[in-house]
């Protein structure tokens, strides 16, 4: 059996002590999978990404990444398996929308060199795929929340990763952009990519991605395809509020919260 | 432009805007100085009082303005760079405070001899500096990091600490001391013969050379220190290496001529304008170009109020200031 893509095994980790974000968690992601993270805010949802990132140390317990304790890694060599897609970014000075996607080519290159001919073809196709080929030119400060978005999402394409992580990628963006992210992301996963977002938007998560994890404290409390798992009082419990759960043509679970006395029509 | 285009355009155009400034700033000045009797070796040394003038007084000036010059202008696309502000210079963390502390120390202690054939004001304000460094970096440190929002203010803390107790030796010293104190505060290139060059060049050399190896590093950086770590980066590492080697480079020049404000500041700013961020380029040419600037910046000082001259920090003060007030007004965006 081949091992998973990334795990977490009994990982505790804490900003401050004994206020533990992280309380023994483990977690296993088989490569191909595309997997969603959802729970409530302050669950601990960004910290377990950083922490299969290799870019928080957990307290205890240890992260792997193909098997392999992350921390052990090189960073580069993690950093040519694994991208990492923040919330949002934002550049100091201006660099050009084409020097921040060969940005992805660090941990490829040696110490002052530029980037060559091979990096800058990578760079274009990456761009090509996530459609901001056009915006190569221009400075990443002028680009709306969306286009920045899926120029970091090329950012990270370019490092040639085996596993991408995600942390909220969607959610400052307008519904067009949202679908064009997960639609990239779709194709890559059919195309071999190891997918895990985190993400507050459920009924995104249910459409897009095949296997959903639910945090809670610190832990995992639920696993397993979306159908299954988005039922009214898995979610209910888990955020605390009243919901309904209706069911797309395809079978596929919409959450939406249930509109109280006085509320709504 | 590709990035490497860019370096060599850069290169070039920085090292004629240096070499320019080193072969015509010697030549201005209240004495007119015959270039070809400057090199002419076959009249003995005291009697050619143009070679006296080029090779004594002026060239060593020229020189040392360009090496304190290039070590700012490095220092503070560096600084910048870690500290992710773009307003930030080699001064904002304290070290011209740490720095101007020790040498009026040395001054109100009447220290005359030095170590090594270093006098002893210039070397207590290097220590000054190594110590007012020492001290931010161990206050910002939390756990095994070192956030650059605790940097920032560990080091206006610093500052604040000597500025204070620089008053105090201001206060506890005579006259003569304190017109020596205030002078040496504001900063000016003052040499006679090579020994400052001599002992600054290497600090910016070895310096430069280390930035420059970090410089791709320093463009990561700037996406935020997460990404940077999770593009390969390690980010502590290159925080220290980078923190070490710009304060090392701004202590020696600060001991060679005290505190000259803004140039690491403008100069990395011009370069930005017209090659771009990138610091494989950034680093290199800020050294040349912040060469150039302050050579030029030093043979106006000396040269504009006719008789006696302005101290050269107080000229990039006076430029640096306005250059502060457009940069906060138009580029507010990319701060």
């Amino acid at each position: 059996m081949s091992a998973p893509a990334i795990e977490a095994r009994d990982v505790r980790f804490s900003y401050a002590p004994e206020a533990d974000v992280l309380r023994g968690l483990s977690i296993a992601i088989a490569p191909g999978e595309f997997a969603g993270v959802i729970g409530p805010n302050g669950a601990g949802k960004s910290t377990l990404l950083k922490i299969l990132a290799g870019v928080a140390r957990p307290l205890s317990g240890e992260a792997l990444l193909f098997g392999k304790d992350i921390s052990r890694i090189p960073r580069r060599e993690a950093a040519r398996a694994l991208a990492l897609v923040p919330q949002s970014t934002e550049t100091l000075f201006s660099f050009s929308v084409g020097e921040v996607v060969l940005m992805g080519r660090h941990p490829y290159g040696s110490l002052m060199a530029f980037e060559g001919a091979e990096d800058r073809e990578i760079a274009l196709e990456a761009m090509e795929r996530t459609g901001v080929a056009r915006f190569e030119k221009r400075s990443f400060h002028e680009l709306s929340g969306g286009e920045r978005q899926l120029v970091v999402l090329a950012r990270a394409l370019t490092q040639r990763p085996s596993v991408l992580l995600l942390d909220e990628p969607t959610s400052s963006l307008d519904l067009r952009h949202q679908a064009e992210i997960y639609r990239i992301l779709t194709d890559l996963n059919r195309s071999g990519l190891t997918v895990v977002v985190v993400t507050h938007d459920l009924n995104l998560a249910a459409r897009y991605c095949r296997r959903i994890d639910a945090l809670a404290e610190g832990r995992i409390v639920a696993t397993g395809a979306p159908a299954e798992l988005l039922r009214e009082p898995l979610v209910r419990d888990l955020y605390g509020a009243e919901v309904d759960v209706f069911a797309d043509a395809a079978g596929r679970p919409i959450v939406l919260p249930r509109a109280g006395d006085g509320g709504g029509a | 432009m590709s990035g490497r285009s860019r370096l060599v355009l850069g290169l070039v155009s920085g090292g004629a805007l240096l070499l320019a400034a080193l072969v015509v700033c010697p030549l201005v000045g209240p004495v007119p100085v015959d270039f070809a009797r400057a090199f002419d070796f076959s009249l003995p040394a005291v009697e050619n009082q143009d070679r006296e003038i080029f090779f004594r007084l002026r060239l060593p000036r020229v020189l040392l303005a360009a090496i304190v010059g290039g070590s700012l202008a490095v220092a503070g696309a560096t600084f910048q760079a870690l500290l992710r502000n773009s307003l930030a210079e080699p001064f904002t963390l304290g070290i011209a405070g740490g720095a101007s502390f020790g040498a009026v120390v040395a001054i109100h202690l009447g220290l005359a001899a030095g170590v090594l054939g270093v006098p002893a004001v210039p070397l207590a304000a290097f220590l000054g500096a190594v110590l007012s460094v020492a001290i931010v970096w161990f206050l910002a440190r939390s756990g095994r990091r070192v956030p650059t929002v605790t940097l920032l203010l560990a080091g206006v803390t610093v500052n604040v600490f000597f500025s204070a107790a620089i008053l105090l030796v201001n206060y506890l010293a005579d006259l003569s001391q304190v017109h020596r104190m205030i002078h040496w505060m504001m900063g000016g290139i003052d040499t006679v013969g090579f020994d400052k060059v001599v002992r600054t060049l290497p600090f910016a050399a070895v310096g430069t050379a280390i930035l420059w190896i970090q410089a791709r590093s320093f463009n990561v950086l700037s996406l935020g220190e997460e990404t940077a770590r999770s593009l390969g980066v390690e980010v502590e590492r290159t925080k220290l290496v980078a923190f070490g080697a710009a304060s090392l480079v701004t202590g020696a020049a600060i001991s060679a001529s005290g505190p000259i404000g803004f140039v690491g500041l403008i100069v990395p700013h011009g370069v930005r304008l017209v090659l771009g961020p990138d610091h494989r380029v950034l680093v290199p040419v800020s050294a040349l170009a912040g060469g150039a600037f302050l050579a030029v910046c030093d043979t106006v000082a000396r040269t504009v109020l006719g008789s006696g001259e302005l101290p050269v920090g107080v000229l990039t003060g006076l430029l640096g200031g306005p250059f502060f007030v457009w940069l906060l007004k138009t580029r507010s965006r990319e701060l």
